[in-house]
């Protein structure tokens, strides 16, 4: 089986650093998400790894064999990396059927005519997709279209199969049953897939390992649950959930633990990074951590609510402690000004050093 | 199962193997980029040359100097040529500017009537040759010209209230002709700049008037300018109508000028010609260069667009009429006029005042026609250019636009470049410089008396307007379409062949039919390639008008018209857009 290694690859546009030395790598049979705002440079990486970008230092190999090298000056033309990539828009073929349109990789490859009638239509029975065979794109729907794209891509059994915002041109609804069916996809034919999101859920619903860019570097990487559970930057706890923020200042340290003091408020938690005494530091818990509590306590809060929201499974609230705004979920709709309680268990409140 | 029967072939491509430095160097992009800049060089480079010398290139005797600089810049009617050309250029500018720009306006923003059928009549001047519409106007409006008498009779007047020959009329009609031009780059910013933009501007309390001046007018400017500079090249550039309009009252201008010399010296002042050419390519080469900044800050404008919703159209009230009045009149005065003016012509015997209309007709001028074979020839030859010579073209055209399809490098930078060198040279200069080019180069010679030679010459005149077509088309190709083919291992000329060609046939097509139809309207670019052998109906009909065949000249028109008309009749009922 082969290995995709991607190592200290950097690209830029002009004078604009886009990818800033990146390394990671890709085992077989595994699932890897490039997660990152828009300009973090995830699709500008899957694109150099597919060729479709010219990077000027690092390398790009799979199984072995180099793609990209630029010490050895080596940059493989796209077409003969044998990759298979899923466009964000298909790029389906308008002029070529559904059947055309995946036979073309294997038309280019001087396959037997029987051979690809046999391969195509093995593709397109395991895509659920043999009665479109003789469509063409413009006739189908958006979820047929990105099947057609994916059997497309996997027809001519690429060592890799890269996916580039997969889901995103779907439906709000549609997406989360074609997320499921896309994991089900790859685990069940076994392929290793880089797949680029710019939504976490997204990315841990799908990946085994999640890779998190920011401006061009990987800022964390890890499995899903590490990723979400404990993230050993801010970006990266931020940028993984739904979270309140509280802005403070460390006036006690004890145990890996730290005392986080805002005017009204004093709360303890749990130190991520390096803090010392005096400084300005943030306080962050995800949502479904803040609990409502019924009179006053260590680690809470008083405040009264501002207003609650109705999200069909639950409820969100929204409190206005001072000069904070701090959320939370529960179960029952609470009238405007009730006074509360919110507790902030001091293993959920995560500190980090202030972002400035 | 699908995973086991796709394990058993190797993921790379068929053709792999081959050595990294083949892949990437492409053979046919050089080649196709090195003929066209030997096309494009070797033409203006002899004219360059020729211009430095005393005599011919191929006469014996001749020297290097500056001789043919000197007696030019000493012969007044050169200057007077230069002036007149200045003042019909900037005359064009002042007429066809702010009547094309009120017209895209009108179109584009109001509730004029008629919109849905002038929107095609307004284009149709531009695919008719000049010469022709030159004819029609001394036909219809000349001293004897069919509307001059009858107007003459209704208002019971001694003399005919115009003067069709005169400078400023010149400058009238070459103005009026080409609001088209104008009309159509700013139609075009308008409809790209987003209604929104405008609407915003109503919300906030302005009339629909301040609107149009104080939003629509400065973000639609970079388009005017740039139709503004393309309207004063293009008045350097003219040669029929102040060909067959100043010929009366002996107003020269510089193409014209050039025309001319042969007939002034009697001997083949090739020399002098060349040096004409230069100063003439010195004065348009620069205005393409501005053109072609202009353009790009047009470009940078419109990409602040807003959201292109449907605008909704601005009532005009009772000015729509009006409007409309001033429209129709100017239709009636650039289209209706001559073209009626030269089929009356071609069907009428003889005419003058006191001919009544019923008792002249006939069709022998067309009888004639077909009994001259270097005419009928003519006909033929321009059909082949037209139909064969127009495919071919839009061919070339094609192997150039896709060897600089999304590749920024150097080679894309020289053929953008390429392309606008021939843009600058007028057509009868660039018909001169191919016929020095059979003539010089060995192995030509035999091209010089056939089609073949007025063919290259019409597809590297034409160069900049097919690079645009095509580009055009090339644009609505998505590159992930292309990105796919690669992905799954095609080469990129193969992506070209299988996939960026086939998604752009219509627009090839489309192509393919104004080619057509500018090939049938070119008629300066052959004259100097005039031939038996190489007649074309542009050229033959040049030649008919100095040799005062006027029967002749009535009936070949029209059969241009006809050609043109077959093409622009296709073209409607196809939808081809006229315009990019």
């Amino acid at each position: 089986m082969t290995k995709l290694i991607v190592n200290d690859l950097h690209l830029q546009y002009g004078d604009n650093p886009i990818l800033k030395g990146v390394s990671f790598e890709l085992q077989p049979g595994e699932v890897v998400a490039l997660l990152g705002a828009s300009g973090s440079g995830k699709t500008t990486l899957l694109r150099a790894v597919a060729g479709l970008e010219s990077p000027h230092q690092g390398c790009i190999s799979i199984g072995g064999q180099s793609l990209y090298d630029a010490a050895r000056g080596i940059d493989l033309p796209v077409e003969k990396r044998g990759l298979g990539l899923v466009f964000q828009s298909y790029a389906l073929w308008p002029h070529k059927t559904v059947f055309d349109n995946v036979a073309y990789g294997l038309t280019l490859r001087g396959t037997s005519k029987q051979e690809i009638d046999d391969r195509v239509l093995a593709a397109l029975k395991s895509l659920d997709l043999v009665h479109l065979a003789e469509r063409f794109p413009n006739q189908l729907s958006g979820g047929q279209q990105q099947r057609v794209a994916i059997a497309r891509a996997l027809v001519y059994n690429p060592p890799v199969i890269l996916l580039d915002e997969p889901l995103s041109n779907l439906d709000a609804k549609l997406r989360e049953e074609a997320r499921a069916w896309l994991r089900e996809l790859i685990v069940t034919l076994k392929l290793s897939a880089l797949c680029v999101t710019h939504d976490q859920t997204e990315a841990m619903a799908m990946a085994d390992r999640i890779l998190l860019l920011k401006n061009g570097r990987i800022e964390q990487e890890g499995r899903p649950e590490e990723m979400y559970g404990a993230p050993s930057t801010l970006y990266t706890a931020e940028f993984m959930g739904n979270n309140n923020r509280l802005q403070g200042r460390v006036t006690e340290l004890r145990d890996g633990r730290a005392l986080l003091e805002g005017p009204g408020w004093r709360c303890w938690g749990a130190v991520r990074g390096s803090l010392k005494m005096g400084d300005a530091a943030v306080g962050l818990i995800r949502l479904e951590r803040v609990r409502l509590a019924d009179g006053d306590g260590e680690n809470r809060i008083a405040a009264s609510l501002v207003t609650s929201m109705y999200l069909g499974d639950r409820w969100e609230y929204l409190f206005k402690p001072g000069e904070n705004r701090l959320r939370a979920y529960g179960e029952h709709a609470i009238p405007a000004n009730t006074p509360a309680w919110l507790e902030l268990p001091v293993n959920d409140l995560w500190l980090f050093p202030s972002d400035g | 199962m699908y995973t086991e029967t796709i394990q058993s072939t190797s993921p790379e491509p068929a053709s792999y193997g081959w050595t990294q430095w083949w892949s990437r160097f492409n053979l046919s992009r050089g080649a196709v980029v090195f003929i066209t800049a030997i096309a494009v060089f070797l033409p203006i480079g002899l004219i360059i040359w020729q211009s430095t010398l005393s005599a011919p290139f191929f006469a014996p005797n001749k020297q290097y100097g500056l001789d043919a600089y000197r007696f030019i810049f000493a012969d007044p009617d050169f200057w007077s040529a230069a002036k007149n050309s200045l003042a019909i250029a900037i005359g064009m500018v002042v007429i066809a500017v702010p009547f094309g720009g009120a017209l895209a306006f009108l179109m584009a923003r109001t509730d004029l009537p008629g919109r849905r059928w002038l929107e095609p009549m307004i284009l149709v001047p531009v695919f008719v040759s000049p010469l022709v519409l030159a004819f029609g106007y001394v036909v219809a409006m000349g001293p004897v010209g069919f509307y001059s008498i009858w107007v003459k009779q209704l208002l019971g007047l001694s003399q005919v209230p115009w003067n069709i020959y005169s400078l400023s009329s010149i400058a009238v009609i070459a103005g009026l002709t080409h609001v088209p031009h104008v009309y159509l780059y700013s139609s075009s910013a308008l409809r790209n700049l987003g209604s929104d933009v405008e609407e915003a501007a109503r919300v906030s309390g302005a009339s629909p008037l301040r609107v149009a001046l104080n939003v629509s007018l400065p973000m639609t400017a970079p388009s005017l300018m740039f139709a503004g500079v393309l309207v004063l090249f293009l008045g350097f550039e003219i040669f029929g109508l102040p060909l067959v309009l100043g010929d009366p009252e002996g107003h020269l201008v510089m193409a014209t000028y050039l025309y001319k010399l042969t007939n002034k010296l009697g001997i083949p002042s090739y020399h002098l010609m060349a040096a004409v050419a230069v100063c003439l390519i010195a004065i348009t080469f620069p205005l393409v260069l501005l053109q072609r900044r202009l353009l790009r800050s047009a470009a940078r404008f419109v990409a602040m667009k807003g959201k292109a919703t449907r605008p909704k159209a601005l009532p005009l009230g009772i000015w729509k009429w009006f409007a409309a009045i001033i429209v129709f009149a100017w239709l009636v005065f650039t289209l209706v006029i001559p073209i009626s003016g030269i089929a009356l012509r071609s069907v009428v015997e003889y005419w003058g005042e006191g001919v009544p209309l019923g008792e002249a007709l006939t069709l022998n001028h067309f009888k004639e026609v077909f009994a001259q074979p270097n005419l009928v020839r003519a006909i033929v030859n321009s059909m082949l250019i037209g139909v064969i010579g127009g495919g071919l073209a839009v061919i070339c055209y094609t192997a150039l636009s896709l060897a600089a399809h999304r590749k920024q490098d150097g080679v894309t930078r020289a053929i953008d470049y390429l392309v606008l060198v021939p843009r600058a040279v007028p057509g009868v200069l660039a018909g001169l410089a191919f016929l020095w080019v059979f003539l010089f180069v060995p192995g030509l010679k035999e091209l010089r008396n056939g089609i073949v030679s007025v063919w290259i010459a019409y597809t590297v005149v034409w160069l900049a307007y097919g690079m645009r077509l095509i580009s055009s088309a090339l644009i609505q190709v998505a590159p992930e379409l292309e990105e796919a083919a690669r992905v799954v291992g095609a080469s990129r000329a193969r992506t070209h062949r299988q996939i960026t060609v086939p998604l752009i046939k219509y627009g090839l097509l489309a192509s393919w039919l104004l080619v057509f139809m500018i090939f049938e309207r070119e008629y300066s670019t052959g004259v100097y390639l005039l031939a038996p052998g190489s007649e074309v109906i542009g050229s033959m009909l040049v030649s008919l008008w100095a040799a005062g065949a006027i029967d002749l000249v009535a009936a070949l028109s029209l059969i241009n018209i006809g050609l043109v008309a077959i093409g622009l009749a296709v073209a409607l009922r196809f939808g081809v857009k006229l315009h990019d």
